[in-house]
């Protein structure tokens, strides 16, 4: 049981991520949602992966499933953790079972979905981001973005953007299932008749609550098949300039000289220093104008700050703002 | 450790021209601004101070005090951790949610997020880019230190008028600025930002095409030298932060961006006083107070 030569107990050499899984001390598998107390039993559960998770943790604990199928885990080595591979999971598969609410059970990989679907089961996996055709993978660790330079198959892209236009975050479970949570659907009324057709108790846990107008519903992008997400160390400031960047610094001084006449403009703000205050309200409008204009200019300061999984806004109830808590397991 | 927090008392101005002495821990009476910073948990380093934009992150030492200030105030649960700024004036803000915080009762809002003057900066932060430069023959050079997220952001108008700005608030400055605004529009011809460090310096944004033509040939000299410096030094954080500034404020255009032009220190203008907004709608405290981030 290899990948990329490591066996089972190797130290994991690659990004932390997946979906997540809690092993109990009897040997059971459970889904949780988040801090939450409802949870969700993994029937029948990966035997193999849980051994292996028993050698290293007696009482259990968690474990991730990435995208490939890989099992990991971490487990604490004085102030760190170690990051050990547990091995592969062949075919994560079966039901979930609500706790005492066994006749609700839900398949863990619902099939026959189409991209725009309602996902009517959890929404977990491991943890990407994108704005256009951009992707990375953030680490709750190191804070940075790893880019994801080769990018995603072009169906999944653009299904993406389709359905979640300004960018945010997304999950792709073991078995290269995307899906994204979207607060306005192109068509509400479908997904909307599909989640009402779910049980309460699968509602209530797949439903989940942004702010208190806000509701997000997990949708279906697409599948990546074999597609293998590479993933790059993250840019440092010091890192050499690429030929791109190099091109940008210049790009800038070609042309300086291109200027059209605006005299009146010059004269006003370079010669008229001693006019005061009176003519506050034209200028005014006209500091407005040339914000406008400059609009680029306001934007600069505020990068879009993606905020649209649930681990984040766990994180924000806890009075954290989510860079705070690298040590959440749960944001891989 | 080269930086740390002072137990200065500041006096910011307010309205009816008065200016009131606000004590370190106590509620903060004027626009939430300045650098942007974060406190975080860094797995190799422990507990450091951030600044971050996008993908480009660099992580520093604390100022000394600072997290033990922010702790006993009752930051983020006691944690110590989240945003700070820091203004012109080397004050040291943050914003405490009203739950946890000791002195909510002295704020003029007082639920929420408040703001709070948590001490001076004496020193720099060791961050391995240049905030606080030294150019004693140079008129004009490329700004490169941080280039986002950095100094206190203001407006200029075209009647001479610092306007700090936030939503739909504008509040004048304090003081009059009339060198300081001179010499920006010697470089950009209509009104725009300007940014002020918490050393004091002064940078501009400059559209190519903004440049009064008189200036051009003096703006492009200057870049090209900077340029030359830079290679030659191998300033590549340096010349990262521009090519970042001029590709985002040209909406992915470098060649449409705005170059950040540093224009001086704040001693070299109006006597070396320093811009401060006086908040002239109280409306604006409870407005702000709705973010932990909001209202700058």
């Amino acid at each position: 049981m290899k990948q990329d030569g490591i066996s089972v107990g190797d130290p994991w050499p690659h990004h932390y991520r997946g979906l997540s899984l809690q092993v109990s001390p009897n040997r059971e598998v459970w889904w949780q949602l988040y801090q939450g107390t409802d949870r969700l039993r993994l029937n029948p559960a990966p035997e193999k992966i849980v051994d292996h998770l028993l050698d290293h943790k007696r009482i259990g604990g968690r474990f991730h499933v990435t995208e490939q199928g890989d099992a990991l885990t971490r487990v604490e080595n004085g102030e760190e953790y170690d990051q050990i591979y547990l091995g592969k999971v062949d075919n994560l598969d079966g039901e979930l079972v609500p706790d005492g609410a066994e006749e609700y059970s839900i398949d863990l990989q619902p099939d026959g979905l189409e991209a725009g679907d309602l996902w009517p089961s959890i929404y977990d996996g491991s943890r990407y981001s994108f704005v256009g055709d951009r992707f990375w993978w953030h680490s709750g660790q190191s804070h940075k973005r790893h880019p994801v330079p080769t990018g995603l198959p072009i169906d999944i892209e653009q299904n993406l953007q389709r359905y979640k236009r300004d960018g945010g975050s997304f999950r792709i479970l073991p078995w290269g299932d995307v899906i994204t949570l979207v607060p306005i659907h192109p068509t509400p009324e479908k997904v909307q008749n599909q989640f009402n057709k779910l049980p309460r108790v699968v509602r209530n846990i797949i439903k989940l609550r942004k702010d208190r107008d806000v509701e997000m519903l997990p949708v279906y992008i697409g599948s990546l098949g074999d597609y293998q997400i590479e993933v790059k160390d993250p840019p440092s400031l010091t890192d050499s300039l690429s030929a791109e960047e190099e091109e940008s610094l210049n790009s800038w001084a070609q042309n300086l000289g291109r200027t059209t006449a605006r005299s009146t403009d010059t004269h006003k703000v370079s010669t008229d220093t001693d006019s005061g205050g009176s003519q506050k309200d034209k200028s005014t409008s006209e500091t407005e104008r040339a914000s406008k204009k400059n609009n680029s200019e306001q934007k600069d300061t505020k990068p879009p700050e993606l905020n649209d999984d649930p681990v984040d806004w766990i994180m924000e109830d806890m009075g954290d703002v989510g860079e705070q808590n690298p040590n959440q397991h749960d944001s891989t | 450790m080269s930086a740390q927090v002072t137990d200065n008392t500041v006096s910011v101005p307010i309205a009816d021209n008065r200016d009131v002495s606000v004590e370190p821990g106590q509620p903060y009476p004027a626009p939430y601004r300045g650098s942007q910073y974060s406190i975080v948990d860094s797995r190799k380093h422990g507990t450091v101070i951030e600044w971050k934009y996008n993908d480009l992150v660099v992580h520093v030492e604390p100022p000394g005090g600072l997290i033990d200030r922010l702790q006993s105030l009752g930051k983020s649960r006691g944690s110590g951790k989240g945003s700070i700024r820091i203004t012109a004036d080397k004050e040291i803000l943050t914003k405490i949610n009203a739950d946890s915080y000791v002195h909510s009762h002295h704020a003029p809002v007082k639920s929420g997020w408040i703001p709070v003057y948590l001490g001076t900066l004496d020193g720099h932060l060791d961050f391995d880019i240049d905030n606080d430069p030294s150019f004693p023959t140079r008129d004009l050079w490329v700004w490169s230190g941080f280039t986002f997220n950095h100094g206190e952001r203001w407006s200029v108008s075209n009647n001479d008028q610092l306007i700090w700005t936030w939503k739909n608030y504008r509040f004048y400055s304090a003081f009059e600025h009339s060198d300081l605004i001179n010499k920006y529009a010697t470089y950009r011809k209509i009104a725009g930002r300007l940014y002020i460090n918490e050393h004091g310096h002064v940078y501009v944004n400059v559209p190519r095409d903004e440049v009064p033509p008189g200036e051009t040939e003096m703006v492009e000299q200057v870049y090209d030298e900077w340029r030359r410096y830079a290679n030659r030094n191998n300033k590549r954080a340096a010349m990262r932060l521009v090519e970042r500034r001029l590709k985002v404020t040209g909406d992915g255009d470098p060649s449409e961006g705005h170059l950040p032009i540093y224009i001086g220190h704040l001693s070299e203008f109006d006597d070396g006083l320093i811009p401060k907004p006086v908040v002239a709608d109280e409306e604006y405290y409870i407005d702000a107070s709705h973010e932990e981030g909001g209202g700058y």
